[in-house]
């Protein structure tokens, strides 16, 4: 027996899922904003994958990562980042590495967020600083979200540096 | 046999409490050469075919999956108590056409035996110094997932029997698309001497 599905990439069930990995479009974070963001994702996704590569900012706070549900949650995260002896709670953010950042920081790595339940999303990653050598252990878990997670945010911890290398995108799947 | 076949763009509906439900495979476009199995997950073959586990002496010194659709879009490395014989850093290279590894250009580092931190060009570092035959047994998982185009980024987290915690991140921008993923180390010609590896990918 075979099935083929021809003329669309993808099958929509009854929920509105999308079976398969959805990417987005990759957004580069070169272009000094403070923050880059996903809007718009839909409220059946569990799992969402955020990948940064040669992420670089001219401030000394680390790159972090917000979620949202039509606003941005800015406090109430549980976690750290990790890097041998350093250990750097934060509760703005799922942070993207431990202590503090440098204007020459290069920052590659990924993240992935999972629906725990209800409104509950737990994440864990880990990353690498090219510039030196540094790797960083990621998680933490927001419980405070009002309603479904429909946005994803990067950002720095002192909201207002910006960033000047690198790319950003997000595939999400339910 | 039965065959069903749904051209032009289709939506499946289902009653409101059902549920879509086949064991099988979907297939999303009408070219073999880019067809995803949606929501499917493909399991490699473990160590590549080769000897499982590793045999302490004579093991390969590269473990290489080919064929990798074009499709993929996430894949993950997985190591089960893997060692080399020497000191070399294992790292996983991403390759190109039928096949070339890109072997520089990686951005990326990574901390482990709960005290150093390490950068690596040459590929996605997954690990310290194996410090001797089996010396070092490695559990844990990377993956590489597609940012765009042919740029791929990796995450790893993995333990080493030595009681150490090993993390990394890396990204590569390849010249084509992705083909095939390398398991090698930094020297190169450490022997994987005991474990087993194996890798998963969906698109």
């Amino acid at each position: 027996m075979s099935t083929v599905i021809d003329g669309s990439a993808s099958v929509t069930i009854n929920s509105g899922a999308v079976l398969g990995i959805t990417s987005s479009t990759v957004i580069p974070t070169n272009t000094s904003l403070a923050s880059y963001e996903y809007t718009a994702i839909p409220s059946w996704v569990k799992r969402i994958t955020v990948m940064f590569n040669g992420l670089s900012t001219n401030g000394v706070t680390a790159p972090q990562i917000q979620i949202g549900s039509t606003t941005y949650v800015t406090s109430g995260y549980l976690g750290a980042a990790m890097s041998g002896a350093e250990v750097t709670n934060n509760a703005s953010g799922f942070l993207l590495n431990s202590g503090t950042f440098i204007a020459t920081g290069v920052l590659s790595g990924g993240l992935i967020l999972s629906n725990l339940s209800g409104n509950i999303w737990v994440a864990y990653g880990s990353s690498g600083r090219s510039d030196i050598a540094r790797g960083f252990a990621l998680g933490g878990v927001l419980t405070t979200l009002s309603g479904a997670l429909d946005r994803v945010k990067l950002i720095t911890v002192s909201t207002t540096e910006t960033f000047d290398a690198g790319s950003i995108n997000i595939m999400y799947e339910g | 046999m039965s065959t069903l076949v749904l051209v032009s763009d289709t939506l499946i509906t289902t009653p409101a409490a059902g549920n879509l439900e086949y064991d099988g495979q979907f297939f999303g476009t009408d070219s073999n050469a880019s067809r995803a199995q949606l929501q499917r997950i493909v399991q490699g073959t473990v160590n590549a075919g080769g000897t499982n586990p590793f045999p302490a002496s004579s093991g390969p010194t590269a473990v290489d999956y080919t064929n990798i659709p074009t499709w993929v879009k996430k894949i993950t490395v997985m190591f089960s108590g893997v060692s080399v014989n020497l000191s070399s850093i294992i790292q996983v290279q991403l390759g190109t056409g039928s096949t070339t590894y890109t072997t520089s250009g990686y951005l990326g580092g990574g901390w482990f035996a709960n005290t150093t931190n390490a950068s690596l060009t040459t590929g996605i570092s997954v690990i310290t110094s194996g410090a001797g035959a089996g010396a070092r047994t490695v559990f844990g998982t990377m993956t590489i997932a597609n940012l765009t185009g042919n740029t791929w980024v990796a995450s790893a987290t993995a333990y080493d029997n030595n009681g150490s915690a090993l993390v990394a991140g890396s990204s590569i921008a390849l010249a084509a698309t992705l083909t095939a993923v390398r398991i090698t180390t930094v020297l190169g010609t450490d022997l994987f001497d005991a474990g087993s590896i194996n890798i998963l990918y969906e698109g």
